[in-house]
């Protein structure tokens, strides 16, 4: 049977308006009331762990899905494991401020886990997380594991023995690749979504293991962590400008108006 | 002040007159620019009809043979792959998607943008060696002729549009504006539209002279995809709506007499010259 991780971040939604976000103390965003999701390219490949699971009495595949971060969310695990994954191995860190941009650190952490699952054919993760926007952790991690890498992964499907096909994204379009295991694919949202979970799935997900780790529990070195960028400043960028409202006796007559505004703009 | 910088430049290779692409032609400058400043040197290597796997094994090498401490690659959906590829084998950190480069005291620092541009954040790097990808002025190149990402205007709706057939119109006024036809997130998720029309975070992220956002609120996802337009007009019921703090012009108003309107003034593809 395929054993497959799907490493996933839980991020602010990324649904949120921008306005939303504000930089506090020690450089740490917050957007009130907004919740924490998992990064949607994460949720796509846990998608394509879920597909290449199947689902019924004899699966095709076991997946576990692995997270990283100061604070895992029981909900969202949950709604993890009701969405094919089963099992959840977290790893709880300290919050770590300014640290925003390692992924070599957060890498060598979803290393860890995965050594801690023993065997692991597959890894899958998102193409990169809806805050950083970084897309180092997924081949940083095949770096450190020494194992091979597709990224940007538009599809994927068992092959034979020990490979799985996958259709990646190229500048030259969509080429289809064989991929010997163990490897790690990263994945986007052509993928499509996990989708809402159903009670009965929600129910069955509550039976399921969630194993959190304390940092303390894995052998990590997080010294050289230090070696890695730091994050020093975060501001709010002046996207924000005055919008010119076009208006008109209705609707139809601002329409009209725009169209004489956009010409006189880019004119 | 750091005082020595040992750049390797990666790329893929040009049109086959030895010329490098004009991506990596910018990356090349900000290299050389950071060597005048603090001397060293600058290679480059140009891995050429080798898989990404191969180009970063080959980069890897280069590295160790050539006492590099700074790999620069231009941040293409090859650069974005090879980048963060070569660092792993290396065991290097690696910084993606960067701008304004310089030295700093040990190290590097850099500019980069985060929760999809919404902010964007300056790192400093310590002695260690890195690997970088830069932002390059360059339109996102492919070759499968992805009419979105290269499109010099873009037409989005979004939930506001109300369902496929929304589309369907809006897809009249792409048409008449000589624009193509894209979506925010909610509409691909509720399969109106497929996902490839997506800009956003997880979609396309567009750069054109014209980005018409319709029934679009304007969330972090959105914005990062399309925040870099030249000239961002909104059309839009809610006059709180966030987008329209984000857009050059801005309507408040039922979309499709809005629309309507527009395509008054853009009866067929020929009006387009005028707009």
């Amino acid at each position: 049977m395929l054993r497959i991780a799907v490493c996933a971040k839980q991020v602010l939604d990324p649904e949120a308006p921008a306005e939303l976000l504000r930089v506090g103390e020690g450089l740490t965003v917050t957007a009130s009331g907004t919740p924490e999701v998992l990064s949607p390219y994460d949720a796509n490949a846990l998608k394509a762990a879920a597909d290449l699971r199947g689902e019924g009495e004899t699966p095709n595949a076991d997946v576990t899905l692995l997270t990283v971060g100061p604070r895992p969310a029981k909900p969202l695990l949950l709604k993890a494991l009701a969405s094919g994954a089963d099992r959840v191995l977290a790893l709880r860190t300290a919050d770590e401020v300014g640290r925003l941009v390692d992924g070599l650190t957060t890498a060598r952490r979803l290393a860890a886990l995965v050594g801690e699952m023993g065997d692991c054919d597959l890894v899958l993760t998102g193409r990169q997380a809806a805050d950083t926007n970084a897309g180092v952790v997924g081949p940083l991690l095949a770096g450190i594991l020494g194992i091979d890498l597709v990224t940007v992964a538009v599809g994927i499907r068992a092959a034979g023995l020990g490979t799985v096909e996958v259709d990646r994204l190229t500048e030259g379009g969509i080429e289809t690749i064989e991929c010997g295991l163990p490897a790690v694919v990263t994945v986007s949202s052509e993928i499509g979504d996990p989708g809402p979970v159903d009670f009965p799935a929600l129910a069955a997900a509550k039976r399921k293991p969630i194993r959190i780790l304390e940092a303390a529990e894995l052998d990590l070195r997080d010294s050289e962590a230090d070696l890695g960028p730091v994050l020093v400043d975060l501001v709010k960028p002046k996207l924000e400008r005055t919008c010119e409202i076009v208006g008109g006796e209705d609707a139809r007559a601002a329409g009209r108006a725009l169209v004489a505004r956009i010409a006189e703009l880019s004119g | 002040m750091r005082e020595c910088a040992n750049i390797l430049v990666a790329s893929r290779s040009g049109s086959g007159d030895g010329e490098v692409p004009d991506d990596t032609a910018e990356v090349l400058a900000a290299a050389e620019a950071l060597v005048s400043r603090v001397g060293g040197k600058v290679g480059i290597a140009t891995p050429d009809g080798a898989t990404q796997a191969e180009c970063a094994a080959r980069l890897a090498d280069l590295c160790r043979a050539g006492s590099y401490d700074l790999v620069l690659v231009p941040h293409t959906l090859w650069g974005a792959d090879v980048a963060p590829r070569t660092a792993g084998i290396l065991g290097w950190p690696c910084a993606t998607a960067c701008s304004d480069l310089d030295a700093e005291e040990e190290g590097w620092t850099f500019k980069r943008r985060l929760h999809g541009g919404a902010l964007v954040g300056t790192v400093r790097t310590g002695p260690a060696p890195c690997v970088i990808s830069l932002e390059t002025s360059q339109p996102t190149r492919t070759d499968s002729g992805d009419s979105l990402l290269t499109a010099a205007r873009v037409v989005a709706g979004g939930r506001g549009v109300g369902g496929p057939g929304g589309f369907g119109k809006l897809a009249v006024l792409a048409e008449a504006l000589g624009a193509a036809l894209a979506s925010s997130r909610p509409p691909c998720d509720a399969g109106w539209v497929p996902s490839a029309l997506q800009v956003g975070i997880t979609g396309a992220q567009v750069k054109p002279e014209l980005y018409v956002a319709v029934g679009i609120s304007g969330s972090v996802q959105h914005l990062a995809g399309m925040h870099r337009a030249k000239c961002i007009v909104a059309v839009n019921t809610d006059p709180d709506a966030a987008i329209f703090r984000y857009a050059h012009l801005g309507v408040v108003g039922e979309w499709t007499e809005v629309v309507a309107g527009m395509l008054d003034r853009l009866p067929d593809e020929s009006a387009e010259a005028q707009c």
